[in-house]
């Protein structure tokens, strides 16, 4: 049996005067609303499972099997929130020959709520990616590429606040710097800009000014880099930022065995996910929320 | 007007009660889910069968691999870079000597461009699609002794096994080396021709010794095609380690 990891979410800062409240999590979890979270990355065109003569994944993976599994979770929790942090391009004849139809028409089809943009969105240049994305229902998110007068302007939220059964989920996207990853003329017209900076305003905007209850970044700067620490990933932005609760990870193919718990710059929790690659694996994050007025008519303990 | 004073008052409001929202108190979550199992989805299969089908020429046999081979197999070098690696020279290294009359001294590609693994027994176009997905193109750049040192440097920090072919590296520790290319001993002096990729050419992996050649050639050849080639023309394909970059510390 899996073990299950708690993690309380202890506010050090509560609006006015807050605390968690004395009654057993059993019944207290009663009146939490769940939202679940599932998510992939870097799944590169692996529509089919591996061959069972694979080496390393035989019979894994592939969109039929991923499907069942998400329908399967959506029936324990309809309130779930389905997302990908980049790279679902690029990696079998699928993505040569169709230029991205497959990969979308199949992601809309099992409910992806959004995805960010990956290096390997870009391997066919801007054109053609601006163009399979009438395939795909769900929105591709990114926030610190400009895309000003190339073909993906206006194609490219910058974030979005979904509401799932009354609670706000602003999620936003990351992408990694593009050159020396991607060929000069397939990305031409669109600059990186730096993912702290933009984190910073952005989710100071999606928490004050939206009040989202939960902030997610979809990144593809890569987990962390061993040859340079210094190199913009996900370990340093969770550090180096605020308001982030959950950063989904992508580009570096890190097979987390489970999501990571670490430190922002006020010392709360963030957590880090990342999946591996190819739709080998699939993270899954329950929320549970509680509603502050009934925290507030609660008996209170300090924590 | 008076629509936009309600719209205004509500908007006030509803700010300054941002407390009326919800507070994480718990998050649970257990470890990363293996996606198996074979229960067949009707909806999603219809999707995907067309698609399926028009690649189905791929499934065509090109060759045989002898044992299954890796791109993470060894330290420096591994089974599939090295086979990759010296078919690519000796497919490139004929067309190069037409145009110019010189032979290729020595190719390096990237350890990211290799995906997955060959599998032992049958190898398909499919199989080398998912092994070499991209569209670039084969590419010779002449370089000086100085970006020879430069590549080798790579090497060293990056410490993977990036594809390499007639180049030999022993590192003894951090800063000595012997190098070896084409079994002759290295000369600062000279400048070599290096069989590479466009991506790699400019800059792409930070390989940044090869972006301002003295001199630059597209050979217009993809590298996907000429393993295929390759490989429906030896029949049987086989990869080893053979010490070609290592570390003798």
């Amino acid at each position: 049996m899996k073990r299950r990891n708690f993690l309380k979410h202890v506010k050090s800062s509560t609006i006015f005067g807050l605390t968690l409240p004395l009654t057993g999590l059993s019944t207290y979890s009663n009146s939490l609303k769940k939202i679940t979270i599932l998510h992939t990355n870097d799944v590169h065109s692996h529509i089919d499972p591996f061959p069972e003569n694979d080496p390393i994944n035989p019979n894994s993976g592939g969109v039929v099997a991923r499907s069942n599994l998400i329908n399967s979770l959506k029936k324990e929790n309809p309130n779930t929130l389905i997302l990908d942090a980049g790279d679902v391009f690029q990696g079998t004849p699928y993505f040569n020959f169709f230029e991205g139809e497959v990969e979308l028409k199949l992601m809309s089809k099992m409910g992806y709520n959004a995805s960010t943009l990956g290096n390997h969105e870009f391997d066919n240049g801007i054109e053609k990616l601006a163009k399979s994305l009438k395939y795909a229902n769900f929105s591709f998110l990114n926030s610190n590429y400009t895309f000003n007068n190339t073909a993906l302007e206006n194609k490219i939220d910058r974030y979005k606040i979904f509401n799932i059964d009354d609670v706000k989920i602003g999620v936003f996207g990351l992408g990694i710097e593009l050159n020396g990853l991607v060929e000069k003329k397939l990305y031409k017209g669109i600059n990186y800009l730096d993912p702290i900076e933009i984190s910073t305003d952005i989710t100071n905007k999606l928490k004050f000014n939206y009040n989202c209850d939960l902030i997610i970044c979809l990144s593809h700067l890569g987990f962390s880099y061993s040859k340079d620490k210094n190199i913009m990933c996900d370990l340093l932005l969770a550090k180096k930022t605020r308001n982030i609760d959950l950063i989904i990870g992508g580009h570096t193919h890190t097979f987390l065995k489970k999501p990571i718990e670490t430190k922002n710059l006020d010392d709360k929790n963030v957590l880090i996910n990342q999946v591996g690659c190819f739709g080998i694996n699939l993270g899954k994050i329950d929320f549970y929320f509680s509603n502050n007025i009934i925290e507030e008519n609660s008996e209170n303990i300090k924590v | 007007m008076k629509l936009k004073i309600i719209v205004l008052i509500i908007t006030l409001f509803s700010f300054s009660c941002s407390s009326s929202g919800y507070t994480i108190s718990n998050i649970s979550y257990e470890d990363n889910i293996k996606v198996q199992d074979s229960i067949v989805d009707i909806e999603i299969e219809l999707i995907i069968k067309p698609f399926r089908n028009k690649i189905k020429t791929l499934e065509k046999t090109v060759g045989f691999s002898k044992e299954s081979y890796s791109i993470r197999d060894g330290k420096l070098e591994s089974t599939l870079g090295n086979l990759i690696a010296d078919i690519l020279y000796e497919e490139c290294n004929p067309e190069f000597y037409k145009i110019t009359s010189n032979n290729i001294d020595f190719a390096l590609f990237n350890y990211g461009g290799v995906r997955g693994t060959l599998n032992k027994g049958k190898i398909t176009q499919h199989d080398l699609f998912t092994i070499m997905p991209w569209k670039n193109l084969a590419t010779v750049v002449k370089i000086e002794g100085e970006k020879v040192i430069e590549l080798v440097e790579y090497f060293n920090n990056e410490n993977l096994a990036h594809p390499s072919s007639r180049l030999e590296i022993e590192f003894f520790n951090k800063t000595n080396k012997k190098i070896f290319i084409n079994k002759k001993k290295f000369d600062k002096n000279k400048s070599y021709y290096v069989l590479t990729s466009n991506f790699l050419q400019e800059g792409g992996d930070k390989m940044t010794f090869f972006k301002d050649p003295l001199e630059l050639y597209n050979l217009k050849l993809n590298l996907r095609d000429l393993l295929i080639k390759s490989m429906k023309n030896k029949n049987i394909i086989e990869g080893k380690l053979d010490n070609r970059i290592f570390r003798s510390e």
